[in-house]
């Protein structure tokens, strides 16, 4: 039997440190899942031994995300803010699989997320917290799994509080939420108003329990200390009956508490408190158990419940929570949250061990109905059902192999707030810019700026767009790295069927800082369906400087980073033909001059740029590329490494520069895969096409035209 | 740090009851008892099933308030049957077994429990006989001549007047803490010093040599000596540092770690963990000793920057009293098939026997025809009843191949130590390990973990090892007893340690601490 087809999914948990119900369900998945498909493990906290001793191998990867916030408003900075930082340190998958709450906030789709409960603090536990005096303030303890601490929110806000994060939390919309019972899906149903139809129990391995005699007088639960868990009842329940002792495995933070009134009852010579038991004990303490013994406080599923069953104990417990769907009459005692009924089950299981040993053989009957095979498989179809309904709601992609010429453009996102600002006259050795664009010195980061450009492209008919991120010693640009971040964000908005790559700037040869950026892009864009696509994979494009042109070591560590890329060069340089695999290595798959203009003198351009496309061509590589330009003249920067360059002045001369680029373009017999226009607006250098208050929109509508003319001569790309 | 009130006590004014002469008892109440919120009960057992409801006769419950500081009573026991009156006093509430209940003798306990709770504040017991042979026989198995076997003699006379008060919380016949404690005491007895010996838990069989330790505080006086040995928590140990003496000096056994206790004795386990937290409260001693310099290191750690105490300060003397060293041992035999491990102590987790019993699987493999023999008694039953699984089911050990050997005499003792081919310790916490000593004495080849007071003890004689590498050390070990230079060489190493250890053994250490000198 063949499983779900191979997917990339991203998998967000908050904490994953401990073998507890929610880490367990994903661990036992993940060991389950980690051969047939491609799994990023995002948390702020992994344990990493745990994984490994619970099989979980470093096929799958880990990716840190950024810790709680500590401090008076943990909570709140904790339940609204922090998914956001996350969604943006989480790299771009098929689907997302979330667990625990608040991870769906981190609002990414399409999104599978297990809450395995609701942040019950706002609901059935609202009023379950305890509360505490502190100096002059009233503050309740409050709790959110998997934490092992309490939060303090002051009485004074706990209401308003709670709401804000009630209506905040409701925004977020999974496709898909899955329960871990019948009981949790219906409590989900009511906090969050969808349908919640997918039902996954947890599992256990049979073969984990040992087969000890009982002791009659041995009582055992489980449970991290905390209020809900009414640990407190179980122990009066013991105080209400004679030579019986209880096990509680478990800590947090009313363990003092707990000890406390074990003392007080008189009870601390029979009642143990044990914590970080290994599996192994876990199992030995089960094993010579008369019963198990479980109180929480409608737990959404109680996973324990059903170990215990498994390693043939009789289960009492209270009757509500998740756990009571996998339970029978045969093998647990369901009983109202009281002590003496507790007290009373007890009594009877020590007094009659025959009893106990039927329910605990009924427990182990029913138990093998849930394993963690069947709960992984089921989950691995939700999670490929959600992405195929995903796939077939999302609008047509563009063909990646089109029959025209896919066109772009060179878009330049690094300008400061005003003029006088980055690249805003800032410098005059590379920031000059004499020309005004219609728009005024705006910000490239604004989402007004980046939603009026996309509109121009849109206008012009662009296929795509290349977002240059500039390198250097001090890495990547960091207002281009915000603005890159941006477009992605208003294009999603806008649903524009435009498409972008990032197009990297190396200045220096730090190979490790290009390899890193590398990584960070292809977790960030290359799954993000606005992510211009070549030859089945995502286009990076190279401003190529030539300046690692021969070294092998480097260029195989670019190639390994890249390998997910479809890489393409714009260079400074022709390629190289034959020869460009001793410069390259194989490296690029499509290859172009970036500044057409300054190859040559103007009589001899048609000629070079016939042999540059000649050249990539003879070098094998299979994207056809072609730069034009509407002309070039940085000639007012006092930078002496310009000053050697002979074609610093291009005229535009009104258009005519730029329709020999297209005219050269349009009579090409192998007409090429990928035009590049050089600039949208690259002021300093006078290539920009963008709207200006010298150039008005005219060298827009010649884009426009030529486009069109594309589009008549090859036919649509659809 | 004031210290905690004195507990409220209630004690039998003497070690058994006579049924045959009247069954008439008296006890003594503490002061406390009156302001106390509990009530006192005289439960019955037999003596020789202590369980509910099979052995047990019935109880009955009286006001404290209706009691002064004593009471006087009577049990009658005729049929299977008790009744029992106390004078001038009608219980508040009792239970009488319907069933009649057959034995040879009565284990009577007087209870004090708390009103509210029902949880047991404190117990004294003391037996009752229809016979004087029955009590005879009852006691017969700890000698009461106290000038054999003889240990060292004091070079120094002890005050006129003055006692030697020997206490612990626990003094049980086959414990290395009762033992020593009961040594000691037979040893100052017979060199004419006053000594009593107290514990608040004991063999019910000693209850005529060993008071109950709520009795301290009133029996000691200015020029006495108080001898504590601390091996647990103790919740007379405020009493311990209240009551009157000259001098207050305490031997500490070592604490073992609770983790190793948690899963098979969790009551143990928190004892242990109480007395972690008690370990500080020994700084008000003013003498200390430690049966290794492990163990002192692990007391004056707990003292933390307390600048009384160093480690250096506290005495380090083994924990047993030897009255004549044994023979040297014949030469060892190689032995290729047929080896026979062997392993002596309490069957408790922090021994790791089912360590024992993987690496004797292992050795299995090698030498089919090798035996493992475990001696020791007062096992945990969840312990035992896991050792066997990890016996039976987990490494599928022939049947037979292992022995269990229980809780033997010396001398049954010593035919094991002579018959077996190596001595194996798996233990991964000990304070000393005296069988570590006897196996050296008897000469066999011992093979240890290397827990810092058994590499002490074992004074680089005998193999350690580190890591419990099971197929690895089992090569080792079948390799070492097949090659007779080897086994030779390390048996008389052993041996001779072992002499010079056992040497300084004979009590003078303990007279040492007592010295006037040390005054």
């Amino acid at each position: 039997m063949t499983g779900p087809s191979s997917m990339d999914i991203g998998v967000v948990i908050p904490i994953l440190s401990k073998y507890g119900g929610a880490e367990r369900y994903l661990i036992e998945c993940l060991r389950r899942w980690q051969e047939r498909h491609d799994i990023t493990l995002y948390s702020a906290h992994v344990n990493d031994a745990l994984l490994a001793e619970h099989g979980v191998t470093d096929r799958v990867k880990r990716s840190a995300l950024t810790g709680r916030f500590p401090g008076d408003h943990a909570f709140f900075l904790n339940a609204l803010l922090l998914p956001k930082i996350w969604r943006s340190e989480i790299g771009r998958h098929d689907i997302y699989h979330t667990h625990l709450w608040p991870t769906h906030m981190v609002d990414l789709h399409p999104m599978v997320w297990f809450p395995h409960e609701p942040l019950r603090l706002l609901h059935d536990l609202r009023y379950e917290q305890n509360v505490v005096e502190v100096g002059k303030q009233v503050a309740h303890q409050i709790h959110v799994y998997p934490k092992y601490h309490y939060d303090r929110l002051g009485d004074g806000v706990f209401e308003a509080t709670l709401n804000a994060i009630d209506a905040a939390e409701k925004s977020a919309r999974p496709e898909c939420i899955v329960a871990n019972s019948r009981y949790t899906a219906a409590y989900l149903e009511n906090v969050y108003g969808v349908p919640v139809k997918d039902v996954v129990y947890p599992g256990i391995e049979m073969d984990d329990f040992i087969d000890l005699p009982t002791d009659p007088n041995l009582f055992v639960t489980v449970g991290q200390l905390w209020p809900h868990k009414r640990i407190a009842l179980l122990i009066e329940a013991i105080a209400l009956t004679d030579n019986t002792q209880l096990i509680v495995i478990g800590t947090g933070p009313e363990a003092d508490r707990l000890r406390n009134l074990s003392r007080v009852l008189g009870v601390d010579n029979r009642v143990f408190f044990l914590s970080g038991l290994t599996n192994r004990e876990l199992r030995l303490v089960l094993a010579r158990a008369c019963a198990f013994l479980f109180a929480a406080i409608r737990e959404p599923f109680g996973i324990v419940v059903l170990e215990a069953m498994a390693a043939g104990k009789p289960v009492i417990a209270v009757d509500e929570g998740g756990f009571v769907e996998v339970t029978t009459a045969k093998s647990t005692f369901l009983v109202p949250p009281f002590p003496s009924a507790f007290a009373e089950k007890i009594s009877l299981l020590q007094r009659d061990p025959a009893l106990a040993r039927r329910m605990g053989e009924a427990g182990r009957k029913l138990a093998p109905a849930y394993s963690w095979n069947k709960s992984a498989s089921q989950l691995e179809s939700i999670l490929a059902g959600t992405l195929r309904d995903a796939e077939a709601r999302r609008p047509a992609a563009k063909r990646e192999i089109a029959r025209r010429p896919l066109v772009g453009i060179q878009y330049y996102l690094w300008y400061g707030d005003g003029f006088g600002e980055a690249h805003w006259n800032d410098n005059p050795a590379f920031g000059y810019v004499s020309d005004k664009p219609l728009l005024g010195y705006y910000a490239s980061s604004r989402g007004r700026t980046i939603d009026y450009h996309i509109d121009l492209f849109e206008q012009m008919g662009l296929d795509f767009v290349a977002l240059n991120l500039h390198v250097d010693e001090n890495g990547p640009n960091g207002l281009e790295t915000v603005a890159i971040q941006h477009v992605f964000d208003v294009a999603r908005r806008r649903g524009t069927a435009i498409r972008f790559a990032v197009q990297i700037c190396p200045y220096g040869r730090s190979v490790p800082d290009a390899v890193n950026i590398v990584s960070v892009l292809e977790r960030l864009y290359a799954r993000d369906p606005l992510s211009f696509r070549y030859e089945g994979k995502p286009v990076l494009f190279w401003f190529w400087s030539s300046a690692l042109d021969g070294d092998k070591a480097a260029l195989a560590a670019l190639a390994e980073a890249a390998r997910g890329f479809t890489n393409i060069a714009l260079s400074l340089r022709l390629p190289g033909g034959a020869e460009e695999a001793r410069h390259t290595f194989g490296f690029f798959s499509g290859f172009a001059p970036y500044s057409p203009l300054e190859l040559a003198e103007e009589k001899n351009w048609e000629h070079v740029w016939q042999t540059a496309y000649a050249q990539a061509k003879r070098a094998g590589m299979g994207v056809r590329l072609a730069t034009i330009s509407p002309g070039y003249d940085d000639a007012a920067m006092p930078d002496s490494r310009r000053e050697g360059n002979p074609y610093r002045t291009v005229a535009r001369r009104d258009g005519e520069t730029y329709r020999r680029g297209m005219t050269f373009v349009e009579s090409l017999e192998m007409a090429p895969h990928l035009v590049m226009i050089t600039t949208f607006n690259e002021f300093h250098e006078n290539s920009h096409i963008e709207p200006t208050l010298s150039i008005g929109r005219r060298y827009l509508d010649l884009t426009a035209e030529f486009v069109a003319r594309l589009r008549d001569l090859h036919g649509s790309a659809k | 740090m004031s210290p905690a009130p004195l507990r409220p006590f209630a004690l039998f004014d003497r070690p058994e009851i006579n049924l045959g002469k009247g069954g008439k008892f008296a006890v003594s109440l503490s002061p406390e008892l009156a302001a106390a919120d509990v009530s006192p009960v005289i439960d019955i057992y037999d003596l020789e099933n202590l369980t509910h409801p099979g052995g047990h006769l019935g109880w009955w419950k009286f006001s404290s308030e209706a009691l002064g500081t004593s009471a006087t009573g009577r049990i009658d026991f005729v049929g299977g049957r008790t009744t029992l009156d106390v004078d001038g006093l009608t219980p508040i509430a009792s239970w009488r077994n319907p069933s009649p209940v057959r034995c040879r003798g009565l284990a009577v306990s007087l209870v004090l429990r708390a009103n509210t709770t029902n949880a047991i504040v404190h117990m004294d017991r003391a037996p009752a006989f229809g016979t004087e042979a029955d009590a005879r026989r009852f006691r017969a198995d700890w000698s009461r001549n106290y000038a054999s076997p003889r240990f060292a003699a004091p070079g120094y006379v002890a005050p006129a007047g003055a006692t030697v008060h020997i206490a612990a919380p626990n003094i049980f016949r086959r414990d290395a803490v009762g033992v020593l404690c009961l040594d000691i005491f037979r040893m100052l007895r017979q060199n004419g010093i006053a000594a009593e010996i107290y514990a608040d838990n004991y063999n019910l069989e000693m209850n005529d040599v060993v008071r109950r330790l709520d009795a301290l505080p009133s029996r000691t006086g200015p020029t006495d000596q108080i001898l504590y040995f601390a091996s647990t928590h103790d919740p007379h140990l405020d009493a311990v540092l209240a009551a009157p003496c000259r001098r207050r000096i305490a031997f500490f056994h070592g604490i073992t770690d609770p983790l190793l206790l948690r899963v098979f004795n969790p009551e143990l386990s928190a004892v242990c963990e109480r007395a972690l937290v008690q370990l500080p409260r020994f700084a008000e001693f003013d003498a200390l000793a430690a049966n290794s310099r492990a163990m002192a290191r692990q007391l004056v750690t707990s003292f933390g920057d307390q600048p009384k105490w160093r480690a250096v300060d506290v005495a380090v003397i083994a924990p047993k009293l030897i009255a004549g060293l044994p023979p040297p041992p014949a030469v060892p035999k190689p032995v290729a098939r047929g080896a026979r491990f062997l392993t002596v102590g309490r069957v408790k987790s922090h021994k790791k026997l089912e360590d024992v019993l993987a690496l004797f699987a292992a050795y299995l493999k090698l030498d089919p025809d090798a035996e493992c023999w475990i001696v020791g008694g007062d096992p945990d039953k969840p312990y035992r009843d896991y050792l066997d699984w990890v016996e039976r089911v987990d490494l599928s050990l022939p049947k037979g191949k292992v022995k269990w050997l229980g809780s033997i005499n010396e001398a049954e003792l010593a035919k094991r130590y002579a018959g077996a081919s190596a001595y194996v310790s798996m233990s991964e916490h000990e304070g000393f390990c005296l069988p570590l000593l006897e196996a050296m004495l008897q000469g066999l080849p011992v093979f240890a973990y290397a827990i810092e007071a058994v590499l002490e003890t074992l004074g680089g004689a005998g193999v350690s090892f580190e890591k419990k590498e099971f197929p690895h050390l089992a090569a080792s070990i079948h390799a070492r007893l097949g090659d007779p230079a080897r086994l030779a060489g390390l048996v008389e190493r052993q041996y001779a340690h072992a002499c010079a250890m056992a040497a300084t053994m004979d009590g003078s250490g303990f007279l040492e601490l007592l010295a006037p000198a040390r005054l």
